[in-house]
């Protein structure tokens, strides 16, 4: 077996980039943080593209089965025997998967940036956040652990918040990161309390075992009922409350549209790298698990996004705003791939994540066009007049 | 805005197959994960499948919209004179174009599956055609209107009124929040909360607060400090204490 543990240079690089960037930033020339994050992210994204190659093409596959490797695991924080929070990273193909489209849109928002923010004052400060959010990103699907899931999981949302808010003197800006980092406050409620009830009744975190179709898991939970669902349909409806909240799903959508207040390079990473996937991959993750013990929380998942991709496509229909019209686009989107979910093969709803990413990043990467013939330094005011004019002018051509 | 298609054209045709591959055209990218998807839900789930078969269409009518709008249209007169971005930029949007026009035909399945065992598929023409249609329908629907304009959408607008007027307003569920959180949680909750800290807990607390310095008020010449005084308070006393003592025995 190849040994893998190069891949944890591919998270932990980016923390460390963070942490420079973040102090040490504004020592130098605002360009230099630009280039070290971007080179970072580059390494990342070379790595990652390697790790794939080994994995998919060389030693992932034994006997056909492509394994599950856990390259990296320590125990950080022990229970009992059996319960125990381990950090750690775990290969197998959908993780290789999201890692290798999270870096790569990573590193697209990362160049485009550097033309985008050319002149910002908070540059560095700009560029550390993306970076801290890559890492929380790839900490999230690296994850062996659903309680290290949780944990990457806030630091996404903490993350998020900062880059939506990067014009901190902006209301609007400040009040749409305020926003979403309730709202997914909320839903991570219920993803906590999902994962607390999944746990007491698996006896384990680690998703290996989860998973597992012969496993504790799936054994013992079945018995104990509450208002005629079992408790482990309830954890499963609970974790995909989280995934709803991080994914936009109706009714936690509401945050997902006021996120455009952020640079639009943060609006395409959010809405296409990574973010509101996050939620997907969760549910791909928990598969097994929902396949086998609860098929009802599927329903609920399938049809909570059947709802929501319908409600979103009507609204982006008559939204006059090319950015809202985006944002709507990716809940309806994102529905559409929680439909999939119903059905027992991940792959179409893997695949659907790729390609949702490659086309609503480019579409997020075209609208920042619009932007940047402003060359003005007063910039934002010119955005607001812009957006308005838009408003006016969408009017007009309906 | 519009015609911006004369001033940007690299992201005019990048946009194109953004908007061609989401809304499902073959063979752009978009096309194989809607048809695997669609295939997989019309199995299990007829009534899933009517509304994402709808949702097709419509994806593809408001990214067209979008499209005609801002590329096509008439030309508008614009403050500053809309230019194609850095190379910088352009280098990342090329990309992705590249990225969402062929990344469909790599075989996922392959290598993407929940038990790790590759699995073939192949596109489901009763599925696939139909679905197409669909997506161009909705092309052609935002073509005549946004484009050609040979069908005012003024008229379509006000014909379905509530409706039109209820999605614009993102069927009103900011207000819906608005309303549940400062309506109900605020006013039903947090002003009873508040007032009943700001008076009760508050008031309790200052009136020990008061109570104590009141008593401490009066009570606090009684430490004057002079050591006489002292001296003559517990001689007195003890004289006091030696008295009653003598009393009580006597008595």
């Amino acid at each position: 077996m190849e040994n893998f543990l190069y891949t944890l240079i591919i998270p932990v690089i980016l923390f460390f980039t963070f942490v420079f960037t973040g102090l040490f930033g504004s020592k130098f020339k605002p360009a230099v943080s630009g280039i070290i994050c971007t080179a970072s992210v580059l390494i990342s994204a070379v790595l990652s593209y390697w790790t794939a190659y080994q994995y998919y093409f060389i030693h992932g596959k034994v006997n056909g089965v492509y394994q599950i490797i856990n390259v990296y695991k320590i125990e950080w924080l022990k229970f009992n025997d059996t319960l125990s929070i381990d950090i750690g990273i775990l290969l197998d193909p959908i993780s290789v998967m999201m890692m290798v489209v999270i870096t790569t849109v990573s590193l697209m928002v990362h160049i485009y940036s550097i033309g985008y923010m050319k002149g910002d004052s908070g540059y560095s400060r700009y560029f550390a956040f993306l970076s801290l959010f890559t890492f929380a990103m790839l900490g999230l699907v690296l994850s062996v652990n659903i309680f290290m899931t949780y944990m990457f999981w806030e630091l996404v949302g903490i993350s998020s918040y900062l880059l939506i808010g990067h014009y901190y003197n902006k209301p609007s800006a400040v009040s749409a990161s305020k926003k979403a980092f309730i709202v997914t406050r909320f839903a991570d409620l219920g993803f906590l309390i999902g994962i607390l009830l999944l746990s007491a009744f698996a006896g384990t975190f680690d998703f290996n075992e989860l998973t597992n179709p012969n496993g504790n898991a799936i054994l013992q939970s079945a018995s104990v009922t509450f208002m005629g669902l079992s408790a482990i349909t309830w954890a499963l409806i609970l974790i995909f409350i989280g995934c709803a909240g991080k994914s936009a799903m109706f009714p936690l959508h509401i945050w997902l549209p006021d996120a455009m207040e952020g640079p639009t390079p943060v609006s395409a990473l959010i809405h296409a790298a990574t973010m509101v996937v996050a939620g997907v991959y969760l549910i791909a993750r928990l598969f097994p698990l929902y396949v086998f013990t609860s098929p009802a929380a599927l329903e609920v998942v399938a049809h909570v996004g059947a709802f929501t991709s319908l409600f979103a496509a009507i609204i982006a229909c008559t939204q006059t705003d090319i950015k809202r019209v985006l944002a709507f686009s990716t809940i309806s989107q994102i529905g559409y791939m929680m439909v999939s979910s119903e059905f027992p093969d991940t792959v179409q709803k893997k695949d659907s994540v790729i390609w949702h990413q490659c086309f609503i990043c480019l579409l997020m990467q075209c609208l920042k066009l619009y932007y940047s013939w402003e060359p003005d330094q007063l910039y934002m005011r010119f955005i607001r007049m812009k957006l308005t004019q838009w408003a006016i002018s969408g009017n007009i051509c309906q | 805005m519009g015609n911006l298609r004369k001033y940007m054209p690299v992201t005019h045709i990048t946009f194109l197959i953004a908007c061609l591959a989401i809304a499902g055209i073959p063979p752009l990218s978009g096309f194989f994960s809607k048809d695997e998807i669609l295939v997989a839900v019309v199995e299990k789930n007829i009534f899933l499948f009517g509304v994402q078969y709808l949702v097709a269409g419509i994806t593809a009518f408001y990214m067209f919209r979008l499209y005609f709008t801002v590329f096509w249209n008439r030309d508008k007169n614009y403050e500053h004179d809309p230019h194609e971005s850095p190379n910088v930029m352009l280098f990342t949007l090329i990309f992705l174009a590249a990225c969402s026009a062929l990344a469909g035909l790599i075989p996922f399945s392959q290598f993407v599956s929940s038990n790790g065992e590759s699995f073939s598929t192949q596109i489901h023409m009763n599925i696939a055609i139909p679905t197409v249609g669909i997506a161009l329908a909705g092309i052609i629907l935002a073509f005549v209107l946004y484009k050609k304009e040979s069908v005012s959408p003024e008229k379509i607008k006000n014909s379905l009124g509530l409706l039109y007027r209820s999605a614009y307003r993102k069927f009103y569920i900011d207000e819906v929040y608005i309303f549940v959180t400062k309506k109900i949680i605020f006013n039903m909750i947090s002003v009873p909360v508040a007032w009943f800290d700001r008076h009760v807990v508050d008031n309790t607390m200052n009136g020990i607060a008061y109570t104590t310095n009141f008593v401490s008020e009066k009570i606090k010449y009684m430490q004057s400090g002079q050591l006489q005084q002292y001296a003559f308070i517990m001689v007195a006393g003890m004289i006091l204490i030696f008295l009653l003592t003598l009393y009580l025995i006597i008595v």
